[in-house]
């Protein structure tokens, strides 16, 4: 044993450990992920990732009729329920329809921006450590997308790019506590931050801080985002307000969030490459 | 003849590891595979210690190597940063199965998730704790340790598998 310390196959592994660490420091200096080794694995791996959520997907949709059908009998009841209640409120809602206009037009609120440039992706990999449930889709450089593009679902945002290759891209949620949106609460416009907690992040919820003392924002109310710092387009659905509670420092409130995406099973997205600010 | 035929079985046996390395890796990756309560295992680093116990502490370190390039692509992970852990510890898991423990199942799995714990809780430490975030030690309890015992516990799978190409690619001298 000892004498592996003077071999040639010692000296090797060795010099593998100081390049590694070497590369290592370079990507953390310049604030990447990877480098060139690791988009050439990725470039190779995608294709095969593809293939197994393809089959994934199938089999879970096969099965799912099976051991789920107690849960759509459950959901068939509930939607009965839902139905019968909105019947009593469908007579409030020409009123509210009137109103609704009328708010609109008071504040400029615009319609669904149709200058957005987007690319569909799927979400081909999930990595058991992954933090706060980000994801990589097989789309890249090559289809348009670079880092910070936008990332929506057929809801809401979903998050943003933070690292792109070739053929694939890594996407950071906003379950992230780095990630920092702009965001307005929709019925009392109270202005505030979307980011990420922690803790709530394990149950797939963020806050929305700096909220002032007396907001009116209450559990339900629907967050959209701004579109300050032009990385967000204006207007996308963030998701609902959970409840209220005081920062630490009593100044200001802040909103727990349920996000209008399943962030955790979401399978199809859409990068927002290019839109008009 | 010998040589070429000798260095053809090698060839065909690291073919097949690194083969089963990416099958692994995608595995790991594929959304809602495996998946327990929200739960999924790492299958590139358990391989990378079983191919270590089998093959010896250089060639091991090696497929360690590959293994935490493999994760820090899935982790999304700054380079290196389990590369290197993944050198050293497949390293030791070769030269402690030749010289003080025996190649079983056992033996492997409790290996596997020792590595798993030492490098969950280091990623841990650097991507949650350090950074300032509060009340993080919800993600070590629910979601770092859940992984590591998922993870240990489906070694058997790797150890059946790197042992079956292990014995089909012995060359014998004639």
């Amino acid at each position: 044993m000892r004498d592996f310390f003077h071999t040639v196959k010692f000296k090797v592994l060795m010099a593998l450990v100081v390049v590694l660490a070497g590369v290592m420091t370079y990507a953390a200096a310049n604030g990447r992920l990877t480098a060139a080794p690791q988009e050439l694995l990725g470039a190779i791996a995608v294709p095969f990732q593809k293939m197994a959520t393809a089959i994934t997907n199938k089999s879970e949709a096969f099965v799912n009729k099976y051991i789920s059908i107690d849960k759509v009998m459950d959901e068939n009841e509930a939607l009965k329920k839902e139905i019968s209640e909105m019947r009593a409120k469908m007579t409030d809602y020409d009123a509210m329809k009137a109103e609704n206009e009328q708010l609109r037009k008071a504040w400029g609120i615009l319609e669904e921006n149709p200058s957005y440039e987007v690319v569909n992706a799927n979400v081909i990999g999930r990595d058991p450590l992954e933090k706060y449930y980000s994801f990589t889709i097989d789309k890249g450089t090559r289809h348009g997308i670079k880092v910070k593009d936008c990332v929506i679902g057929s809801n809401g945002i979903v998050g943003r790019v933070i690292e792109v290759g070739p053929n694939y891209a890594k996407v950071s949620t906003i379950l992230d506590p780095s990630v920092s949106i702009g965001a307005i609460v929709s019925r009392t416009r109270d202005n505030g931050l979307i980011g990420g907690d922690a803790e709530l992040a394990l149950d797939k919820k963020c806050t929305m801080t700096l909220l002032a003392r007396d907001t009116l924002a209450a559990p339900g109310d629907r967050i959209t985002t701004t579109g300050l710092g032009g990385v967000f387009p204006k207007n996308l659905i963030v998701g609902t307000v959970e409840e209220i509670l005081p920062e630490t420092s009593g100044t200001s409130m802040y909103a727990v969030i349920e996000p209008i995406e399943d962030i955790e099973s979401i399978k199809m997205v859409m990068v927002i490459t290019d839109f008009d600010q | 003849m010998d040589s070429r035929k000798r260095k053809l079985t090698v060839a065909a046996k690291h073919t097949c590891y690194i083969l089963l390395m990416l099958l692994g890796y995608v595995l790991q990756t594929t959304p809602g595979l495996f998946t327990l309560w929200g739960i999924k295992p790492i299958w590139v680093v358990p391989l990378a210690v079983v191919i270590s116990a089998y093959e010896g502490e250089y060639i091991g370190a090696l497929y360690g190597m590959l293994a935490g390039l493999f994760w820090e692509l899935a982790a999304g992970r700054i380079i290196g940063s389990f590369s290197v852990m993944m050198i050293l510890l497949c390293f030791l898991t070769g030269v402690s199965i030749a010289l003080y423990l025996r190649r079983t199942v056992l033996n492997l799995s409790l290996l596997s998730g020792f590595c798993l714990l030492l490098i969950g809780s280091a990623d841990f430490v650097f991507s949650y704790w350090l950074q300032g975030y509060g009340a993080v030690s919800g993600v070590y309890f629910r979601q770092v340790l859940p992984t590591v015992i998922y993870s240990g516990a489906c070694t058997f799978i790797n150890v059946w598998l790197v042992k079956r190409i292990h014995a089909k690619f012995v060359y014998e001298d004639a």
